[in-house]
């Protein structure tokens, strides 16, 4: 049996398309091999939900975390 | 005296482009150093002559900038393909007792951890960077890329000063958490955030595997 797809949280998605919306339009982010992509092009594969969307959400979605937990303030003031 | 470095720089596209000048950064600073450098770019960055010059010249240290994946570092495009230079369990034993710094995607999550004997420093998840569109055409100009590619370079200028891998890297994360902090202090610039999170990042998937005392020398 095929395995279905897993959809992303829509509430997930929509809160890192809303931190691509703050991106300015003259940065691209380098990928490795997908690529170089402008925050249209981001925001477009994480509305598809592609390998490189779901990359940009895992991203994402780690430094919301690391923000969040309090984690990446713990490390900047052992800085 | 010590033994040649060997570093591979790949230009055919927006990343490699960046990657290309910064290793040239890296590569004055040896040469400074009295350094040998056995500097493959196009058109010698092929597979055989990769293989050749790790065989007869015997780098003790390889210093990739490239594409990557979880089991393989590219090399040049020839035509549409990438070439690959190393593949796990083709010819990864060729970095065996090595001390490498894979600038590459992905390369510490599998192929870093089938090399024996020696140090593999790399990225178990992509290395990612902002690029300033306006300036992609000049790296050497874009202060943008300049937060997350400095840090890099930072590894392989303390391995120069006999710095173990341990060192070296740790002197990169902190000079990243200090970019972090001169990010936060900057008011008004869109896109900070965006940077730091791109630091933060590749910070968390910086990999030292196998011999952490390791030094170049």
């Amino acid at each position: 049996m095929k395995e279905e797809k897993k959809k992303l949280d829509p509430e997930i998605k929509k809160l890192v398309l809303w931190r691509l919306d703050t991106v300015p339009k003259h940065f691209k982010l380098s990928i490795g091999r997908e690529g170089t992509f402008d925050k249209e092009e981001l925001k477009e594969h994480v509305e598809k939900e592609d390998k490189i969307g779901l990359q940009i959400v895992e991203m994402q979605l780690k430094f919301i975390k690391a923000v969040s937990s309090g984690e990446l303030s713990k490390v900047l003031a052992e800085a | 005296m010590t033994k040649p470095i060997l570093i591979t720089r790949s230009s055919y596209d927006d990343a490699t482009s960046y990657l290309f000048y910064y290793a040239g950064i890296v590569m004055k600073e040896a040469e400074g150093k009295g350094i040998k450098v056995i500097d493959l770019k196009r058109p010698n960055l092929t597979l055989g002559r990769f293989t050749s010059a790790i065989k007869e010249k015997q780098p003790q240290f390889i210093f990739f900038n490239a594409h990557g994946d979880e089991d393989a570092i590219y090399g040049d495009k020839i035509g549409e393909k990438e070439e690959v230079l190393i593949k796990e369990n083709i010819n990864h034993q060729l970095l065996d007792s090595k001390l490498v710094y894979a600038r590459s995607c992905w390369a510490a999550a599998s192929l870093g951890k089938a090399c024996k004997g020696g140090c593999f420093i790399g990225y178990s998840l992509p290395f990612n960077f902002w690029i300033d569109e306006r300036w992609s055409s000049k790296p050497q100009n874009d202060n943008t890329a300049r937060w997350c590619l400095e840090p890099s370079n930072l590894i392989v200028s303390s391995l120069f000063k006999s710095n173990t891998a341990e060192e070296a890297v740790t002197k990169s994360i902190n000079m990243s958490k200090k970019n972090m902090l001169k990010l936060l202090k900057i008011q008004n610039e869109p896109g900070v955030v965006d940077i730091i999170a791109v630091l933060w990042n590749n910070m968390q998937c910086l990999e030292i595997i196998g011999d952490k005392e390791m030094k170049f020398e």
